[in-house]
């Protein structure tokens, strides 16, 4: 199964372009224009990768990225930058997220962290799940 | 006088790349709609080629979308060069109404972020002065810089270029929290040395929101 992505940008164009050339990869692509209206959509739907912004008006990436993760640990987030900064690089890793890309980017890039995103999402809900059984088992239910 | 000349140099500096930070990034995003916009028709195309029937009028929309893109890298650039070439000469005859339009210019990704509305009002005539036009852009950006924390909720600052005495003078308008700023913090030591080299003077008005810049004719060399 193709991955649950969320695309978070202020650049309205940038968004839809990059969620249709995801759709026609089989991708459920959705997107948000703003830090806020992307936390209600996490909150609202189980996402399996976030794309994330880091320079937005209003809420900024890292502070909507720990949002994310506070709501929503599993999910993973791939930062996106127009420019490349280490500190925010190095801030977003020690904040949960997964990788960064700069844009513009390739879209085989892109895909391939998502799927790598989506794989270690999966992984980590199978082994919660798997843990959750043996322990039902153990406490004799 | 070592110190102002230090102050200055290092608040330029400050300035210079904070613009070009901002210019840059604005750039790579209209350079991010474009690739994607140019991937999406490619893959319209791809997609074509294995018999899905060519929406003709979706490629038009991503051609338009490109080219608008371009015209937007293109403004951003011409604002850039604009920008260096206002420090060709330490001391220029300039009109302040242009030079406040260019530095709202440079300063709209960060009023943008702020979620700031900036307008520029401007004199009908020219409102020239003899000045060092990169210490300006710099005082108006600091200004604005100061400005954009003090609107209150209205969240929108007007700047007013006008013929003032024997030069000019610019008005930050819409402060509704100046009011509130504790005494000293604002200019500080880096307006000031701006301001000794420009031979100017800031003084705020409470009672009518505003934030005044005095320029003199000539600034002393």
């Amino acid at each position: 199964m193709k991955a649950k992505i969320l695309i978070v940008d202020d650049e309205e164009k940038f968004v839809n372009s990059l969620a249709e050339r995801l759709s026609i990869r089989d991708y459920d692509a959705t997107t948000s224009v703003s830090g806020q209206d992307a936390i209600e959509k996490v909150s609202g739907y189980n996402f399996d990768v976030v794309m994330l912004d880091v320079v937005m008006p209003g809420m900024d990436g890292l502070e909507v990225l720990r949002e994310i993760k506070r709501i929503k640990p599993l999910t993973e987030v791939i930062m996106l930058t127009a420019l490349p900064n280490v500190e925010i690089g190095v801030e977003a890793m020690k904040r949960g997220a997964l990788d960064y890309i700069l844009k513009p980017c390739e879209i085989e890039e892109l895909i391939s962290k998502i799927d790598r995103g989506h794989a270690r999402k999966t992984e980590q809900e199978e082994r919660i799940s798997a843990a959750e059984v043996s322990g039902r088992c153990y406490n004799g239910v | 006088m070592r110190l102002t000349h230090d102050t200055v140099s290092e608040t330029g500096l400050e300035f210079f790349a904070k613009t070009c930070i901002s210019i840059s990034h604005e750039t790579k995003n209209s350079l991010a709609i474009m690739k994607e916009s140019a991937g999406l028709v490619e893959d319209i195309y791809l997609m074509a080629d294995k018999g899905v029937p060519l929406d003709t009028k979706r490629i038009r929309t991503l051609a338009t979308r490109i080219v608008e893109q371009i015209r937007r890298a293109d403004s951003i650039v011409d604002t850039l060069n604009k920008f260096t070439h206002s420090m060709d000469e330490i001391k220029q005859r300039i009109d302040i109404c242009n030079l406040l339009a260019l530095v709202a210019s440079l300063s709209k990704r960060l009023f943008l972020l702020k979620g700031v509305t900036l307008t520029v009002k401007t004199d009908v005539k020219p409102v020239k002065v003899t000045t060092n036009p990169f210490v300006l852009q710099n005082l108006v950006w600091l200004c604005l810089n100061f400005a954009m924390d003090v609107t209150g909720e209205a969240k929108t600052v007007s700047i007013v270029a006008e013929t003032w005495e024997n030069g000019g003078r610019i008005r930050f308008t819409g402060l509704k929290e100046l009011s509130g700023i504790s005494a000293g913090s604002f200019p500080t030591e880096k307006e000031k040395a701006l301001i000794e080299v420009l031979c100017a003077e800031i003084t705020t008005d409470v009672e009518h929101e505003e934030l005044l810049l005095i320029l003199p004719d000539e600034m002393a060399t």
